[in-house]
């Protein structure tokens, strides 16, 4: 492969999902003025099949699945965005706190990522998602409570590595505080890998949002919540277009996330990398 | 912790107890992350704003505070919230997962019950993602970044990026529903009586009672749901097994064994693909309790009446119990697999045996 | 017939770019029973032009000229016929004994498995023949040696027991790559002797490759000095030790710790070399040279023969009337 691995635009994997984020993005800002109808309005006979007005069809209280769709594109890829920022953020205060203070800070708070990651995810969110009360608020705060250790551990990591870098030590030997030696000498380093795992998590958050909503413990009926609708088609599986078309939205969407991450963990060297992975 | 030894050390001596040590120590670890476990299951009933006597007694019985404040007495709801976690961590110790509020029967008679179910699909399924993952993973490495590789590249990201849910339903819409390739939901044909219990999986229970017919339609039944399942987990594999193999092809030690003049075939074969399986295996162990906890969604379509099935009960019905027994149940076997995985990989492997 | 005879052998590796020469028409020869060292710093191509010699190196790397060893021609060679000469005419000792060794497979199965294919012996066979070998390189108890695994040798040990392995097919040509230079000093001078015992008991030829002048004075017979690729000195070992001509080579001799030294500072070489691909037509040292002057480059600089087997290639020749160098070793 000749392509200049310094550039992320060089990467066509990127720039896919790159392009495909920007499209749903644009759909979400604009759609009063894409969708043809609205969404929760039942404005058409029931169950119709894809057909020149209702390209998606109808479901089954006659509302147009094209809409839905793209309204879906609000609530979903801004609340999947809010997920990922949250967890990480959540992640990377904990992994930082971890691995700057070492011994039993970091033992205590090493312990509690590793029995969070030793849970199984989905039915952790489920738990926390039914206790608090089926809400996609609620679904947004379980999802997040079971991502923040994967950042923890990358950050942890990160900063134990670079920690007794040269420029550290001198930093610290020059007098610069704790807070600047976190803030200003070791942010560089730690930026590039966290964004590229939230690329990759940002798909995972969205599959697990919309999964909880899909089992009903999340966005709730009428909204045009994708996962909610891929389970209004399960009722009526023989009418495939319900489900197909939302799936397809959340395929797209998790897709382009991926896509960009893969291609910008290429890009990172080999070490961080691995980190990633791990 | 596991540092490589710098070569003036000397060999001999350190074999000894290393391997029994560290079984100790892993085994204390699992332990201290099973207390975690419980206390953070503990923890989210806690977080529950309802009330589970509201959800679980009906209108008039709600209305008798004597009904309510025994119902309360009755799963240790009066005592203070540290002491209703001894109480419960105590009755874990004992097996006693605490009494389904949904089926009112113990939660561990419940598990048994739905937990064989899972526990065949989530073994047909990691049959599956080691097969393909496996074969995909090698393709991919020995034709790197060329057009094989780049394919497998894409399909396996479409793979992590599917959702479950929305595959089973397209699954069984296309299989079943249109090409009747497999038969529908459940793990039988309706009104076929499921064999005798003897470990609870359809398809051994069958062979064991020597009713083939029954076993093979058992496996027709696990084979969708089961194949959905395996997605993922066959994207994960394929995945890390390229990236294992290509790792160890760029050790000295397989540009020493080219020099030696051995046939390609065997390098591969002895010095790449043998240290690749062993790390595939490991992380295979914690894919399959991946699995256990991932059949929620493909069991909820394919109406499977597994653990997964009963979570989402739970959870729907907020039977608390119920939903924390299921956690706690994966957890552990997850703890478990991770913790013989990493046993097993320090006996296998030479260098940590005696590193 | 000399045992190997490469005469104007290049290597061009693929870069981001396009291809960079990494071996600049390289010749020389190499008769039974002789040690050729190859010197020069690291990036100078002296590891390219061993692994072409095995045939291993990268993918897409373009070879010519030509390299005949005992009358066979081995550039352009298919990989089947390269299985036949590896490890069994020509065998490798690679630099780091810690990675060079298998982890994961016995000692017993990497001592034999070549064996086994090359010499097409028992199993059984193979394995007294592994334990005479490791009795021969010294290893302590070799029966318990061939069921150890890697991890349980020190770096020492670990060398040994390559070395072993690179002779099990009684290979006429053995390339060490820095064999010693990961291994500390006295462990280095064991690795040292041991090789120039079996070059004379198994008649042996060896192309000992090092950045270490000081290493290759003690067991070569014959210099080969590499520079960016190209040979700027050739030559018996103890005149060019004596009477070095290309200021590179004067530049590593002085960079040797000297023993009876009054000076503590080690005088190193000034600058870095060429990247690969980025070669000046003319002296490549040039840039980095005291006495380079404007004819040193824009042409090809011609050979000097200072005897029949001496060769240089410096247009200037500032050591042209020195005295002869003391040789320490």
């Amino acid at each position: 492969m000749k392509r200049n691995p310094d550039s992320p635009w060089r990467q066509p994997l990127a720039v896919i999902g790159v392009t495909i984020l920007a499209i749903w993005v644009l759909v979400a800002i604009f759609a009063p003025l894409i969708a043809p109808s609205n969404p929760i309005a039942q404005n058409y006979p029931e169950l119709l099949p894809p057909n020149a007005h209702n390209w998606f069809g109808t479901d089954s209280v006659g509302r147009d699945i094209l809409s839905r769709v793209i309204y879906g594109a609000r609530i979903t890829l801004p609340l999947s965005i809010m997920l990922v920022i949250l967890a990480m953020i959540v992640g990377t205060v904990i992994g930082a706190i971890a691995g700057y203070f070492g011994g039993w800070v970091d033992a205590t708070l090493m312990r509690l990522t590793d029995v969070v990651l030793a849970f199984p995810g989905i039915i952790l969110a489920m738990a926390v998602a039914a206790a608090l009360g089926a809400e996609l608020r609620n679904a947004v705060f379980a999802v997040v409570l079971v991502a923040w250790p994967t950042y923890a551990r990358l950050v942890r990591g990160l900063i134990l590595s670079s920690k007794n870098a040269d420029y550290v030590t001198s930093s610290r030997l020059l007098g610069a505080s704790t807070t600047r030696a976190l803030f200003v000498d070791l942010r560089p380093n730690i930026s590039g890998p966290v964004f590229v795992l939230a690329a990759l998590e940002a798909g995972n958050g969205m599959l697990l949002l919309s999964g909880l909503s899909f089992l009903g413990l999340g966005a709730r009926p009428p909204s045009a919540e994708w996962g909610a609708m891929v389970s209004a088609g399960a009722n009526n599986f023989d009418k495939w277009w319900i489900a197909v078309f939302p799936g397809l939205a959340i395929l797209t969407a998790v897709l382009a996330f991926n896509f960009l991450g893969d291609a910008l963990r290429d890009i990172l060297d080999p070490r961080t990398a691995k980190a990633l992975r791990e | 912790m596991f540092g490589r030894r710098s070569p003036s050390e000397k060999s001999g001596g350190l074999r000894r107890n290393t391997l029994g040590n560290f079984i100790i120590r892993r085994i204390a670890i699992g332990i201290i992350l099973m207390l975690g476990i419980t206390f953070i299951s503990f923890s989210v009933t806690q977080l529950v704003p309802g009330d589970p006597a509201a959800l679980n007694l009906g209108q008039s019985a709600m209305s008798d505070p004597t009904i309510v404040a025994a119902w309360r007495a009755k799963y240790g709801l009066d005592k203070p919230v540290p002491e209703q976690y001894f109480i419960y961590l105590n009755h874990l110790i004992h097996g006693d997962l605490g009494l389904s509020q949904q089926s009112r029967r113990p939660v561990s008679t419940d598990l048994a019950e739905y937990f064989p179910a899972t526990l065949e699909l989530a073994t047909v399924a990691i049959f599956f993602s080691l097969i393909f993952g496996l074969l995909f993973g090698i393709i991919a490495a020995v034709t790197r970044n060329r057009w094989p590789d780049q394919v497998i590249r894409f399909v396996t990201l479409t793979g992590v990026s599917v959702p479950t849910f929305w595959l089973s339903l397209v699954f069984f819409y296309l299989f079943y529903f249109k090409l009747s390739w497999f038969p529908s939901n459940g793990r039988l044909d309706p009104g076929v009586d499921s064999p005798s219990t003897i470990t609870g999986m359809y398809t051994v229970d069958a062979v064991l009672h020597g009713q083939f017919a029954l076993a093979w339609q058992a496996l027709r039944h696990i084979m969708l749901p089961a194949i959905v399942l395996a997605i993922y987990t066959i994207a994960v594999l394929t995945r890390f097994t390229r990236a294992s193999i290509l790792e160890i092809l760029n050790n000295d030690y397989v540009r020493a064994a080219r020099a030696k003049g051995l046939p390609e075939s065997l390098v591969i074969r002895r010095h790449v693909l043998r240290p690749a399986l062993l790390s595939i295996v490991t992380i295979a162990g914690v894919a399959f309790g991946n699995l256990l906890a991932g059949s929620v969604l493909v069991e909820n379509v394919f109406s499977w009446p597994g653990i997964g099935q009963y979570a989402y009960r739970s959870s729907i019905g907020l039977d608390l119990p119920g939903i924390m027994g299921v956690s706690i149940v994966v957890a552990g076997i997850f703890i478990t697999m991770n913790l013989l995985v990493d046993i097993a990989y320090r006996f296998i492997d030479p260098s940590l045996r005696h590193g | 017939m000399a045992l190997l005879e490469v005469n104007n052998l290049s290597v061009q590796l693929q870069t981001k770019t396009g291809f960079a020469t990494a071996v600049d028409r390289l010749s020389f020869t190499l008769d039974t029973g002789e040690i050729l060292g190859i010197a020069g710093e690291s990036g100078s191509g002296k590891t390219m032009s061993a692994l072409t010699l095995l045939g291993l190196l990268p993918q897409h790397a373009k070879v010519t000229g030509s390299a005949k060893f005992d009358g066979q021609e081995l550039v352009g060679m298919t990989n089947k016929q390269w299985q036949q000469i590896r490890g069994k005419n020509i065998a490798m000792v690679f630099q780091d004994p810690m990675t060079s060794l298998h982890p994961m497979l016995s000692i017993k199965t990497q001592m034999t498995e070549h064996m086994i294919t090359h010499l097409g012996i028992t199993e059984k066979q193979a394995l007294v023949d592994a334990e005479e070998l490791l009795i021969d390189v010294r290893i302590p108890d070799p029966k318990k040696a061939l069921s150890s695994y890697a991890s349980q040798f020190s770096g020492g040990m670990r060398q040994r027991i390559c070395i072993a392995m690179a002779l099990a097919c009684k290979p006429k040509l053995l390339l060490a790559d820095e064999p010693s230079t990961a291994l500390d000093v006295t462990v280095q001078a064991g690795i040292l002797t041991l090789l120039n015992r079996l070059r004379e008991e198994h008649h042996l030829s060896i192309i000992f490759i090092t950045h270490d002048l000081g290493v290759l004075s003690s067991i070569t017979d014959k210099l080969l000095v590499l520079y960016a690729g190209r040979e700027v000195e050739s030559g018996l070992t103890s005149t060019i030790l004596q009477h070095p001509r290309h200021p590179y080579t004067q530049g590593l001799l002085d960079s040797l710790p000297q023993p009876d030294s009054k000076e503590k500072l080690l005088k190193s070489i000034a600058g870095f070399p060429p990247e690969l691909g980025k070669q000046p037509i003319g002296c490549a040292f040039a840039e980095r040279c005291k006495f380079a002057e404007p004819r040193c480059t824009g042409h090809e600089v011609q050979p000097t023969f200072a005897a029949d087997d001496h060769k240089f290639y410096c247009a200037v020749d500032p050591f042209a009337f020195t005295e002869s160098r003391e040789v320490g070793a």
